[in-house]
């Protein structure tokens, strides 16, 4: 391997001589960078194998032009063939920092998304119930309205002649006794409405009707018509609640499905497309270290013969000096015994 | 939202309005729903449709009873409906509620009602 011969070349335990001192001094900076970029034989292998082609063909390019640290990157060819793939993700920069951005993203998406898959099903499961009611309740109300309309036929009979009662009715209609009020139900953040039916106090409409004949009938009548009405009541808020959870149910499974099919898998392929980015700026930034490393080597190398040369010049005369000079620098490695110290 | 707002809107809708035959008017009446306002501009909150009326007169109706503002429930006979069946089922707001109940002689047909029909359709009947 290119950069790990680079690398042992470089060990500076193997550099002993003082002029290149300055390069060593300046060697552990370079290796205080992240271990993953100075030995990719380890960190990254994988990338390293797979790409390797593509490192030998940035070697050639670089060596044309020198150290320029160009932003030719060259993509993964499977990224770069699926046009669908790159329209398909949100436009941000491939960094570290948008890359935690669009990951908190993808996650706020995945909860969203339970959540609204629950509140679906609440409300689906509240919708069933729903119509299952009406259903009951609108066969409830035939009866009940057929019950109606024959006590209705007893008060005409009681009080003899159709049109006359009805028109006197008709006539007589002030305000509304019977009316409703409208409350509110939340189903999971859905209101639904709910009817409730009250009488208002002090109006006593049709108090003369059916006086001269039939009054007991048009009593009972009245009673079973409200009896009626408040059946007719229950329904309608049954029914309004039935149109207005039917709207719900669509929006929210729609914003379901939209986060499913479209927000999540684009935040994906967002994280997969700013990963690839960042990986690939790993490796054009470890090429460029090994490069300056190897620049380095170079000098040093250059630096460490011509130390070489020159102590071979003036070398004689030192070694001359330490030999016949008698008392130099008193050497410490020399075998000589201490004498021991007496307390 | 139309339906989240719609709850505030229907705070005043406290009537009741009626479009049927004269019978069941008459009796819906007795219950004490009819509500008519002072002179000068009467409105009624029901119509009696007899054999004599004219459908338009009938649509005419429908579209005032829905667009009034206090009016929470409106009932119908089914079969005052079914003459103006297009309008009842292209009628899809929740404010008010449009009921179609049976009259004597007609008695009820589950089949016709346009809230059921949507609700068989849902459950794919």
């Amino acid at each position: 391997m290119l950069q790990a011969a680079f690398l042992h070349k470089f060990d500076p335990t193997s550099s002993l001589h003082p002029i290149a001192g300055d390069n060593i001094h300046s060697l552990p900076k370079l290796q205080s960078q992240p271990s993953h970029l100075c030995n990719p034989t380890e960190i990254h292998p994988y990338h390293y194998h797979r790409n390797h082609h593509r490192y030998e063909h940035r070697q050639h390019v670089r060596s044309q032009c020198g150290f320029s640290f160009s932003f030719l990157s060259v993509r993964h060819p499977g990224i770069e063939s699926n046009q669908a793939n790159r329209c398909n993700r949100e436009a941000v920069f491939a960094t570290r920092q948008s890359l935690g951005f669009i990951k908190s993203k993808l996650k706020g998406a995945e909860t969203g998304h339970s959540l609204l898959k629950r509140k679906s099903e609440a409300l689906t499961k509240r919708f069933r119930e729903i119509t299952q009611r009406i259903d009951e309740a609108k066969r409830k109300m035939g009866r009940v309205m057929s019950i109606a309309a024959f006590s209705l036929a007893g008060v005409t009979y009681a009080t003899g002649g159709g049109s006359n009662l009805n028109y006197q009715v008709q006539e007589n209609v002030k305000t509304a006794r019977f009316r409703v009020r409208t409350n509110q139900e939340n189903v999971s953040g859905a209101l639904l409405p709910v009817f409730e039916s009250y009488i208002a106090q002090g109006n006593s409409d049709f108090g003369l009707t059916g006086l001269g004949s039939g009054g007991q009938q048009v009593q009972q009548c009245r009673e079973v018509y409200g009896k009626a009405v408040e059946m007719l009541v229950e329904l309608a808020s049954l029914q309004t609640a039935f149109v207005i959870l039917d709207n719900v149910i669509k929006v929210v499974s729609r914003r379901v499905n939209a986060i499913e099919h479209v927000i999540i898998p684009r935040t994906k392929n967002t994280i997969r497309y700013i990963n690839s980015e960042l990986d690939e700026l790993d490796r054009e930034e470890f090429y460029r270290l090994m490069k300056v490393q190897g620049k380095k080597c170079r000098d040093a190398e250059e630096a460490d013969k011509e130390l070489r040369a020159k102590m071979a010049e003036a070398g004689t005369t030192a070694i001359d000096r330490a030999e016949y000079g008698g008392e130099g620098v008193p050497d410490i490695l020399e075998e000589k015994e201490d004498e021991d110290p007496i307390f | 939202m139309a339906s989240s707002s719609s709850p505030q809107v229907s705070k005043d809708r406290q009537f009741i309005a009626v479009i049927g035959d004269e019978d069941t008017v008459t009796g819906l009446l007795l219950a004490g729903i009819g509500h008519v306002t002072a002179p000068p501009n009467v409105t009624k909150n029901f119509l009696v449709v007899d054999t004599k009326i004219e459908t338009d007169k009938i649509e005419k109706a429908f579209d005032e009873f829905v667009n009034r503002k206090d009016i929470g429930i409106l009932l119908i006979n089914q079969h005052i409906a079914e003459k103006i069946r297009y309008r009842v089922d292209t009628y899809t707001a929740a404010f008010p509620a449009v009921l179609e109940i049976p009259s004597k002689d007609h008695p009820y047909d589950p089949e016709k009602d346009s809230v059921l029909r949507r609700v068989r359709r849902l459950f794919g009947e």
